[in-house]
């Protein structure tokens, strides 16, 4: 096993392994490295600086906590097996976010072709202790997300990373691979669409 | 929906340069956005998940 040495308080030095050191200790790119060497167990820092994101963003795109965490594990397994192929070790969370995002792209469309809305499932995602706040809340998530459901994956995912995660398009259009100039375009269609639908269902 | 107002919702624009039907607009958006934002599913990744993840990678 690798050693490090990590300077004390005093002359003295301590040494800890790799996978000893803390995440804040060990930047991206070292991280990745050492996956790449061998020390598999490192992969579990990645696990834990990304999961959450990626878990929040899997599961605004589906609305079901089951299918956000398959979605993830996937993600997160395809990342590791594909690692070598990160040209940008220092952004491996926008490359395991562009993973994610791509699945999530393709379970939409393919839950859509089983006719399954986020607007019907996403209702019970968030239920508090009032019923009347939540049968009203239900309501209106239903109709805000059924018609985001309605969208193009594309538009669906461009609009959510805008507008629900709250990012800014040249943050949004680095994890694409997109231009700037496109995505907007995306999040205007997106708005356009998603006005029409809302006065439909008004 | 006006360029402007698309301007505007992307940050481009500030809200003192649209015209009154145009800031009526946006402010539904805003309402709009907000009750996106409040009704969007959160959670952070179960606990297991990273150990099925590192099972899975062994």
């Amino acid at each position: 096993m690798e050693r490090v040495a990590v300077p004390n308080a005093g002359a003295a030095t301590i040494s800890l392994s790799c996978s000893m050191l803390s995440s804040v200790e060990r930047t991206d790119e070292q991280v990745v490295r050492d996956v790449l060497a061998g020390d598999r167990d490192a992969y579990r820092l990645l696990v834990r600086r990304y999961g959450d994101t990626l878990h929040g963003h899997a599961l605004r795109m589906t609305g079901n906590s089951d299918e956000a965490a398959d979605l993830v594990q996937r993600a997160l397994v395809k990342g590791f097996k594909k690692l070598r192929s990160c040209r940008e070790p220092e952004r491996v969370g926008a490359w395991l976010f562009r993973i994610l995002a791509n699945l999530c792209k393709d379970h939409v469309r393919s839950a859509r072709r089983n006719d399954i809305s986020l607007g019907r499932v996403a209702p019970h995602l968030a239920g508090g202790s009032d019923p009347e706040a939540d049968a009203a809340g239900a309501e209106i998530r239903s109709r805000v997300w059924g018609a985001l459901d309605a969208l193009t994956p594309e538009q669906k995912e461009a609009f959510v990373l805008k507008h629900v995660e709250g990012r800014s398009y040249e943050e949004i259009a680095a994890v694409m691979d997109l231009s700037v100039a496109s995505l907007k375009m995306r999040v205007h269609r997106a708005r356009e669409a998603l006005r029409g639908l809302l006065e439909e269902y008004a | 929906m006006k360029d402007e107002l698309h301007r505007h919702l992307d940050g481009d624009m500030p809200v003192e340069e649209l015209g009154q039907p145009q800031r009526d607009e946006a402010d539904e958006w805003d309402r709009m956005v907000a009750s996106f934002r409040t009704t969007a599913p959160k959670g952070a990744m179960p606990p297991w998940l990273e150990q099925n993840v590192m099972s899975e990678i062994e």
